[in-house]
């Protein structure tokens, strides 16, 4: 089976995504990790304003076979949050880098630590 | 691996000694399980604490001897009797990714220890079963249930087995199930001893602790 790894992405090993857009790191979890953890039914998000630290777990998913911790990508201070997941957290598994997307940063890193698609690809063949 | 069987004193407390449990797996590496009778409650999920009833399905559960809990791990509520036996199997350094394979394992540890009591059951759950899940086991009704948390570095399976006291369970679900808008059908609650296997905890407690050392 594949997995859509968009190249646009950075990835943490443990399958969250991170993508820069205008200033801001928008994060969620790969197409892998939805698939992974089945029917997505609930969606813990931090408050905006949090700081995290690289590899914080930041919220909790809940699936029909397991609740995961989600960690953060990078440092950073959470500026949004995407709000929609409490109501349709089905979002997750329908489109995991488009609006099933989770926090965004104001970044304290880059995102050069972080696997390119290629290695993440290397991860989970 | 390390395991624990007793019961803390109190509910919070308990709570508190299975998170130290995990703790000290994570930190040591080794593999932990806890196998007990927890104080009477009723564990309510991250789920059924958005509903809208949930406030008088806590209220009732409390009214009724049943003091309510919020849970880590996923699911629907569950009511603890006193008699019901919960397991957490702490696995540290786990892949995030192998749920599938834990549940496979840890239902046939469940069912080994089943089988050994004299109860033979098979996977699956009737419709309409408290706490509605992918892996459960039933005999003669939904009799055992599995869960399970992810952390970066540290995997829990947790189980909760139904010894006696499903009528009370039944009892008790009914009316919170209403109250949270899930779907439950009382006769479907299930347990070890409605499927001829025995009455006493601590007998079925060793089973499990013997199956999931195995």
């Amino acid at each position: 089976m594949s997995f859509d790894i968009p190249e646009d992405c950075r990835y943490l090993a443990s399958h969250e995504w991170a993508r820069e857009e205008d200033g801001t790191v928008r994060i969620g979890i790969s197409d892998f990790a939805q698939d992974e953890l089945g029917d997505v039914v609930f969606v813990e998000l931090p408050d905006e304003g949090e700081e995290l630290d690289r590899e914080d777990d930041f919220g909790v998913i809940e699936s029909i076979k397991a609740v995961s911790d989600i960690y953060a990508p990078l440092a950073g201070t959470v500026t949004a949050t995407n709000d929609v997941l409490l109501d349709d957290p089905e979002l997750v598994n329908d489109d995991p880098y488009g609006e099933g997307w989770m926090i965004e940063l104001d970044p304290e890193e880059s995102l050069d630590h972080l696997l390119s698609p290629d290695e993440y690809a290397d991860q989970i063949e | 691996m390390r395991v624990l069987r007793d019961r803390a004193e109190t509910i919070a407390a308990d709570n508190e000694r299975t998170a130290a449990l995990v703790k000290q797996a994570t930190k040591s590496g080794e593999p932990a399980l806890r196998v007990w009778t927890p104080h009477q409650h009723v564990a309510f999920g991250r789920r059924d604490a958005r509903t809208e009833g949930y406030d008088r399905a806590r209220r009732y559960a409390e009214r009724h001897g049943y003091p309510a809990i919020e849970r880590e791990v996923g699911g629907r509520a569950v009511a603890f009797t006193g008699s019901t036996i919960a397991v957490v199997h702490a696995m540290p350094d786990a892949d995030r990714t192998a749920i599938q394979s834990r549940y496979e394992r840890a239902s046939d540890r469940l069912r080994d220890a089943l089988t050994s009591l004299g109860v033979d059951a098979r996977e699956g759950e009737p419709d309409r079963s408290f706490c509605p899940g992918t892996h459960s086991l039933q005999a003669g009704g939904k009799l055992a249930g599995l869960a399970q948390r992810v952390h970066q570095s540290v995997a829990l399976t947790s189980a909760v087995v139904l010894v006696r006291d499903h009528d009370a369970v039944a009892e008790v679900l009914g009316p919170v199930y209403d109250e949270l808008g899930v779907p439950f059908d009382p006769d479907t609650v299930g347990s070890v001893a409605r499927a001829g296997g025995p009455t006493d905890p601590e007998r079925v407690c060793d089973a499990l602790v013997d199956a999931f050392s195995a």
